[in-house]
């Protein structure tokens, strides 16, 4: 143990010699490269002694526990550790401050720590049962304290330790906030200034304040104002990482693509350390840029600070015609939107004052709102976006509203506000848009209110009301069958307000001097209708063709005596005779019934007081591409018992390509006048499709809508 | 010492036990006082969030989803690639490929044949995005929307595929998108579904829609979609029958709900509940449907800006304005499905056709929505359910081509309600065929969606089966990039 002491006490010696000896040298002396990896392992030895000289303080508390001899053992031992590793750290952090600190508290830290060092050899020799040992080692204690404090600070900057207390206090941003001082520097706080501060200026750069960034570092300036692009900061940034040249260095924190993105634009925009949101114009690419990052930081934060409504208020508040919802679960905020244009009552606007000050959102477009009934409003001062598009309100109304100063976002689009909203908007000094689509406003007193309130965006819209002339929509036909017996009405229809429409009945093509629709048609006869829609400033529509059939002679009772395909039954045989034709685009539905393995039979009977009937019609359809086409011909029988049926009339239907066009089309049968009890349809399908069709060779599929007798 | 060390070894009694046991509890709460989610477990339960309230503030409160069903071609809208009309008709390289499969439609071919883009691209606006020639309005908006030209999806038929972008899952037995919403935010209006559904035809090669893509799968039938249809009646039902009125009706209704009370005061089954705020949701549609569908208070330039079509109902431009006017009214999802965009063979025809009809009003349906402050908080979606393979099906000739569905790439756009616009996310090749920067896969603008709405797509969830079921299943990750 004593040859051992004397090693290390001699060690220790040495190693304080060459301390002295560097010191006094300080000026001449040149670390060699391979000697730099020793300083740099400076952090990593200081850890012993701090913890030794605390253990040793520990130990003097356990004293009487310990007994003496063990006690005195102990410190003998530990002390012999202590004066060694804190005379290599002393070396050592002698090597790495070689390497380019230079400040004030880099002087205290050095000879405080040189002094920690000289007082730990000196300990070897002062016996632990003297009283002057304890005062000497509690004061190296403190010591140890202060030369570790100043050491961190050096390394992680000043303020690291205290940093996080005051960060929770995010200071007030807004639009007139600096963006350098907002945006730019905590950036470079974050990501740089641990290196490169007023203790610790690698490559000679600090960058803990504007005036020092600017003096820049080894080599040259941090920053060349409006050119990013030769920048030292941003060559350094984007060199690739493995370069040891990039910045900031491998296992550091990097840069992310938003904050190159700002720093970049920052310095193309000039540097500029005053320049704020609010005097860049909304077009430049650094004021979005900025706005969004600006969102963010507020938006991170808690926006609203009053106190939450009651939640059974809320919860009573929404009815059928109002909703009041939270923000989000941890926001006081509520937002309110009341529908529906005729159940509206003023109540419901007025019983929100129980929630005025938790308002930041209100939705009345298109309700009946006059400006006595804004009255309420007035009392949400935290009301931040008001939408009143479509609603009666007035400037006068708006003046009401004094009170909400907060109001950011205003829709009055659709009311009959004019130029005089000019003297409203003093009131609302955080309004940013305005939206004042199909207002009267004109452009250019929109351009006068813009020059008066510069911050506003003020939204008119799509207002381009062109001179081209647009072709106005063929007319509708509401009726829903265009099967209609004597007497029935006809109602045409148009979405556009102020169309006429004017109609023939006679297969003419209707003209600006045809016969005007304004009340609905009475059916007499099967006709065509054909109709056009009219309205000045616009082109006469399209040519709206409607076919009507009469209706027909129902049968008492009939029977299918073929089977339709499984998947196309339609609701069953009624449908044949339901008086409803339904368009193409519904020939896949209920309404029809499809024929594809066998031909059509249909049986009716008229009872036993039959009509004279000489004509019959069958309604189909054809869609080419499934192969369904018009029937190939048509059988009409006849009898007076159902087993006693003869043929009276065959029609055979060919079709040319031009005939063959996707829709509902029909054929009719004249047969010679007759009254039999009983009628049996057959109706086949093409057994071979013509040579010029998709589907040449196959058999056709037959799809019915309706079937019709008539006298 | 020794002895007093076995000895307090020995003494570890009850009292020391549970002593230690307070210390040890103690302290362990007083570490997960820095662990906030370490005692709530893998998933959260479902009543720990309200229902109906955003998990967080976000700017979009309502959805207009513009769907072009049947894959609009990638190549034709918004993804420019010059490279397949200088190499037009040459093979597409294995390279490339990479053995991705193929349809049955295309898979006998011997050949692939590069073909490029029949109409010219532009860039248009601030932000220089290219757009198609087909597509001359909406290249008028570009500084608005965000193209996304990453998409990617897993199935590669048309029904799966568009079941996948609507449900999160393939087979079709999950709550749509639309449903989705409705559970986690509720209504905004209660006289009007939250969830509705517009369909229209184009008049190129359709695909079926169907109702389970607007379903409820497994959640309350509240959330089903509603579907507006184009005739006189938009929604089914609703209309009074003949010889009963108003007056009659609610009379009836208020007796109904007293049945039903009177059954749930014996069950107590909140569905009952459920059903009688259905009814009465119902009678109250009966007026504020007919205030949708009236066109009478627009103005004749809206008429104009949307196109003439959508003076006729059941077009794609009416369902436009009336998206407008029900996400205006406050109907949280607005569903529209456009028929017609599967172009396997002439291509050039139909495509112009389909774009013809639907460029103008969507295009329109933004300007309008932003004119009336509503884009801020309200999301557009324009896209398919895959994209279009970049060479020839069928035989290739001067004028005419067509294109096999593609699942590895695709182009959609978003627009308002927290989208940053004027920009376009995410490149594919050169070959228009693999993405190479930035994919978006299905799940992933799901997640976005969701989180542009305010929910966080891995806590709104819905306990069935066991499980705990989500929109993007156990994926997804939100696409910050396109958030502004």
């Amino acid at each position: 143990m004593v040859r051992f002491a004397k090693i290390v006490s001699n060690t220790v010696f040495v190693l304080l010699c060459i301390l002295t000896i560097l010191l006094f040298f300080e000026e001449y002396v040149r670390v060699p490269y391979w000697l730099q990896p020793i300083g740099r392992m400076h952090p990593l030895v200081l850890h012993f002694p701090v913890v030794l000289i605390f253990l040793l303080i520990l130990t003097t508390f356990f004293k009487g526990y310990l007994g003496l001899d063990a006690y005195q053992k102990i410190h003998q031992f530990l002390l012999l550790f202590t004066a060694l590793t804190t005379t290599l750290a002393a070396v050592m952090g002698f090597f790495l401050y070689q390497e380019g600190y230079d400040s004030e508290l880099m002087t205290w830290h050095k000879w405080l720590g040189v002094g920690l060092a000289y007082m730990t050899y000196l300990f070897i020799f002062i016996h632990s049962t003297k009283g002057i040992y304890l005062t000497a080692l509690y004061s190296c204690g403190v010591l140890t304290i202060f030369v570790g404090h100043f050491g961190a600070e050096i390394t992680h900057g000043a303020n690291f330790l205290t940093a996080p207390l005051g960060a929770s206090r995010i200071p007030e941003i807004t639009e007139e906030s600096p963006i350098f001082e907002t945006f730019v520097q905590p950036i470079l706080n974050k990501k740089c200034v641990s290196c490169h501060n007023s203790e610790k200026h690698k490559g000679g750069l600090n960058m803990s304040t504007h005036s020092a960034m600017m003096t820049g570092g080894e080599n040259g300036p941090l920053w060349i104002m409006g050119n990013s692009e030769e920048s030292q900061l941003m060559l350094r940034a984007l060199l690739p990482m493995a370069d040891e040249a990039h910045m900031p260095p491998q296992g550091k924190l990097q840069l992310t693509t938003k904050e190159l993105q700002l720093l970049e634009r920052w310095i193309d925009s000039g540097a500029d350390t005053l320049s704020s949101l609010a005097n860049l114009p909304t077009t430049d690419s650094l004021h979005t840029l900025v706005q969004e990052e600006w969102y963010e930081k507020v938006g991170s934060k808690a926006r609203h600070v009053f106190a939450p409504a009651d939640k059974e208020l809320i919860v009573s508040l929404n009815n059928p015609y109002r909703t009041v919802k939270q923000q989000s679960p941890k926001s006081p905020a509520l937002e309110v939107a009341i529908f529906g244009q005729s159940a509206f009552q003023p109540a419901l606007i007025s019983e929100l004052l129980g929630i005025k000050e938790q308002v930041v959102s209100l939705n009345l477009s298109g309700l009946p709102i006059t400006d006595t009934m804004l009255q309420p409003i007035s009392e949400m001062v935290n009301l931040e976006t008001l939408n009143l598009n479509f609603t009666d309100v007035t400037h006068q109304g708006l003046a009401k509203l004094a009170a909400c100063t907060k109001l950011r976002s205003l829709a009055i689009s659709g009311t009959s506000v004019t130029a005089d909203i000019h003297e409203v908007l003093n009131t609302f000094s955080d309004l940013q848009t305005l939206f004042l689509w199909n207002t009267s406003i004109t452009a250019d007193e929109v351009l006068e209110l813009q020059s008066a309130f510069p911050k506003v965006q003020f939204d008119t819209g799509d207002n381009d009301v062109t001179e081209e002339k647009f072709q106005l929509a063929a007319p509708l036909l509401k009726n829903e069958s265009a099967v209609l017996g004597k007497g029935d009405i006809i109602v045409l229809d148009h979405k556009l307000k102020g169309v006429k429409l004017r109609y023939t009945l006679d297969g003419s093509q209707p003209d600006s001097t045809s016969q005007l629709y304004n009340a609905p048609l009475q059916f007499d006869k099967t006709f065509v209708l054909k109709t056009k829609a009219f309205k000045t400033g616009w082109e006469s529509s399209e040519l709206g063709i409607f076919n009507f059939f009469q209706k027909g002679k129902k049968p008492e009772d009939f029977e299918l005596l073929s089977k339709p395909d499984f998947r196309y039954k339609g609701l069953g045989p009624h449908v044949l005779l339901d008086d409803y034709i339904s368009g193409q685009d519904k020939m896949i539905s209920l309404a029809w019934m499809g024929f594809i393995e066998e031909p059509l039979i249909f049986m009716s009977d008229f009872g036993t007081n039959p009509p004279t009937l000489s004509k019959m019609m069958l309604s189909y359809g054809i869609v080419n591409w499934r192969k369904i086409m018009p029937p190939e011909s048509v059988e009409v029988w006849g009898g007076y018992a159902k087993d006693q049926m003869k043929l009276i009339k065959r029609k055979a239907f060919g079709f040319t390509k031009d005939g063959i066009i996707d829709g509902a089309s029909n054929v009719s049968v004249k047969f010679p006048q007759s009254n039999f009890r009983y009628y049996k349809i057959v109706a086949n399908q093409f057994q071979k499709i013509p040579s010029w069709h998709q589907h040449k060779g196959k058999k056709s599929e037959l799809f019915v809508d309706e079937v019709f007798f008539y006298e | 010492m020794e002895k007093e060390v076995l000895e307090h070894r020995l003494n570890v009694n009850r009292r020391h036990f549970l002593g230690k046991m307070a210390l040890g509890v103690g302290s362990a709460a007083l570490g997960s006082l820095l662990i906030p989610d370490l005692f709530k477990g893998g998933a959260l339960e479902n009543d720990e969030l309200p229902l109906g309230i955003k998990h967080f503030a976000s700017k979009a409160k309502r959805i207009i989803m513009l769907f072009q069903n049947g894959a609009p071609s990638q190549l034709e809208s918004f993804d420019y690639k010059p490279l397949l009309n200088k190499m037009y008709g040459q093979d597409l390289p294995e390279s490339i490929r990479q053995g991705q499969r193929l349809t049955g439609m295309t898979a006998h071919q011997e050949r692939f044949p590069l073909v490029g883009s029949k109409f010219g691209f532009q860039q248009y606006g601030k932000s220089g995005t290219w757009v198609s020639d087909l597509f001359p309005k909406i290249a008028e908006i570009t500084d608005d929307i965000c193209v996304i030209k990453t998409m990617h999806t897993e199935a590669i038929n048309h029904d799966p595929a568009l079941t996948f972008m609507q449900t999160g899952a393939q087979q079709g037995n999950r709550p749509s998108m639309g449903a989705w919403m409705s559970y986690g935010l509720g209504s905004e209006n209660k006289n009007l579904p939250a969830f509705c559904v517009l369909l229209s035809r184009g008049k190129g090669n359709g695909q079926g829609v169907y109702s389970k893509l607007w379903s409820n799968g497994f959640l309350d039938n509240i959330h089903q979609g509603v579907q507006f249809s184009a005739s006189e009646d938009p929604v089914l039902y609703l209309n009074n029958p003949d010889g009963i009125d108003m007056k009659g009706r609610k009379k009836m209704l208020d007796h109904l709900a007293s049945l039903n009370e009177i059954n749930f005061q014996e069950f107590g089954d909140p569905k009952i509940h459920a059903h009688i705020q259905q009814y009465e949701m119902a009678y109250r549609m009966q007026t504020a449907v007919p205030e949708l569908t009236d066109l009478s208070k627009e103005p004749d330039h809206i008429i104009k800006m949307y196109g003439t079509d959508c003076m006729v109902p059941g077009t794609y431009a009416s369902n436009c304005l009336l998206a407008r006017k029900l996400s205006e009214s406050g109907v949280r999802f607005v569903q529209l499905y456009h028929q017609g965009w599967d172009q396997h063979g002439n291509l050039v025809e139909e495509m112009s056709s389909q774009a013809k009809d639907v460029d103008q009003a969507s295009a329109a349906l933004i300007k309008d929505l932003k004119q009336r402050g509503l884009l801020d908080e309200t999301l557009v979606i324009w896209g398919g359910e895959f994209g279009r393979t970049n060479y020839c099906q069928g035989k290739l000739a001067e004028d005419q081509y067509g294109r096999d569905h593609h699942p590895k790439c695709y182009s959609i756009w978003m627009a308002g309600g927290g989208i940053k616009g004027g920009i376009s996310y995410g490149e594919t090749d050169e070959f228009g065929y693999n993405i190479i920067e930035d994919p978006v896969h299905v799940h992933d603008l799901q997640a976005t969606i969701m989180h542009l709405m305010g929910l966080d797509h891995e806590k709104l969830t819905y306990k069935y089966l066991g499980r705990r079921f989500r929109l993007t299943d156990v994926h997804g990750h939100v696409v910050k990039d396109i958030l502004a």
